[in-house]
């Protein structure tokens, strides 16, 4: 899994440049003050996916890419919706959103749509092509001693292989943090703590809980009540997915071993981590879940606010118009 | 009064095979102080703010949801019992009811 190791921590380290940068110029304290004030911080997502839905975004669907193509595309796409929520923090946080933050806003949203998981030519998408490819190289080789195929195929399929979900990091990080600190954060001991406990304040903040110390803090409250059990479970999750590797080197072997299409069972299996990765870990730090989206958002409720409209804001092209 | 109902999904994650528990209705984040340890939780849909209430479940159930959701993910990886795309979940089981949820037959029903 090394070369797709590479690339997605190369993705990372582009995402996080930008974001330091952002911190260093407005100031985290800033950040922080403006979130925690915003007034859709708790209710943004779900009213977000209401808008995705609810919606015709400008971008066609015609052309299915190639994993290649998708990929290119969809790293592009994830950098280009950071920078524009950090584009767009400005005008949110002084109020003064107009048609170009609008406009600016309504374009990068399609553009991250088109990449998104519902779209025809987007993340689930291509994993359900690659996974039907899997699944017919494996029922060419399959033997009914080998157990049931598909579920099998699904143990392989269904996990992220080369590192951390994004639960199981943001759970460790908390117990990491109860370890070391088990301080609530303020503004005032930010700094602190975050040094104190090695930069985990910070990490958890702008990757797991949209710059808000109301999330942070009510969050470590959750994860004391938990901190036990998740102690307890600590190395299980890891162990289970040192089985799921080993079980696709089985099946690989037991490919090899009938001469046939190893290569691209082992690129396909590849292949289907690295989506899988973006699915449960560059998605959710990165994407409309996460604090970008609450900047994207605050352009599109605004906007609403001033048109009326409770749902709708490129259907016909008329707020565009009327803006 | 809670009327006798079996409803089924997509099943995401066997886990147990078979809990019970008590149904905790989750509409938005905001709810999540409602979970206590044993509850079965039903939502929408979960995202990584709901993690640590799902330490507490023994069963989740979502209404919306494919393969590759969260709650698909998080219950596979922790082997929770899971069934997601149960239409209208929230609406026909009642909060604070006594159910099984069994993954093996892709049912949920009254206790």
């Amino acid at each position: 899994m090394d070369s797709i190791k590479k690339q997605v921590k190369s993705l990372i380290c582009l995402q996080d440049q930008q974001i330091f940068q952002f911190e260093h110029k407005v100031g985290i304290n800033n950040i922080i003050m403006f979130i925690d004030s915003n007034k859709y911080i708790h209710n943004f997502v779900p009213n977000y996916q209401t808008l995705i839905r609810n919606n015709e975004w400008p971008f066609s669907d015609a052309f299915i890419p190639t994993y290649e193509g998708f990929i290119k595309r969809f790293e592009e796409t994830s950098l280009s919706y950071v920078a524009k929520a950090i584009s767009l923090f400005g005008s949110v946080q002084s109020g003064k959103i107009d048609y170009v933050a609008f406009e600016t806003a309504v374009l990068s949203e399609a553009a991250r749509g088109r990449e998104g998981k519902r779209s025809k030519i987007g993340l689930d998408n291509q994993q359900e092509i690659l996974i039907d490819e899997l699944m017919t190289l494996l029922q060419a080789v399959w033997t009914p001693e080998l157990g049931d195929v598909e579920e099998k195929a699904n143990i392989i399929v269904q996990t992220v292989l080369s590192g951390h979900s994004s639960a199981a990091e943001l759970s460790e990080k908390f117990v990491e943090y109860i370890e070391i600190c088990n301080e609530e954060v303020t503004l005032t001991n930010l700094e602190a703590t975050d040094l104190k406990s090695g930069g985990l304040v910070k990490k958890l903040l702008r990757e797991f809980c949209c710059y808000s110390l109301e999330k942070f803090n009510k969050q470590l409250k959750q994860y004391r009540a938990v901190y036990k059990k998740l102690k307890a479970k600590a190395g299980i999750i890891a162990a289970k997915r040192q089985g799921k590797i080993k079980l696709t080197e089985q099946i690989a072997n037991r490919i090899d071993s009938i001469g046939d299409n190893t290569s691209r069972f082992l690129q396909l299996i590849k292949q289907i981590d690295h989506l899988n990765f973006l699915n449960d870990n560059i998605d959710v730090k990165y994407s409309f879940k996460s604090w970008p989206g609450l900047i994207h958002w605050t352009v599109f409720a605004n906007a609403m606010k001033r048109t009326g409209s409770t749902s709708s804001i490129t259907t016909t092209g008329q707020l565009l118009l009327n803006f | 009064m809670q009327i006798h109902f079996t409803l089924s999904g997509r099943v995401a994650s066997i886990g147990e095979g078979f809990v019970k528990g008590i149904a905790r209705i989750i509409n938005n984040e905001a709810e999540l102080d409602k979970i206590q340890a044993g509850d079965i939780m039903i939502a929408p849909q979960t995202d990584i703010n709901f993690v640590p209430a799902l330490e507490l479940c023994v069963g989740l159930i979502t209404e919306q949801g494919g393969r590759f959701c969260h709650a698909a993910i998080y219950s596979r990886e922790n082997d929770l019992p899971c069934i997601t795309a149960v239409v209208d979940a929230r609406k026909i089981i009642h909060d604070g009811a006594e159910i099984f949820l069994d993954t093996n037959s892709n049912t949920i029903s009254l206790a």
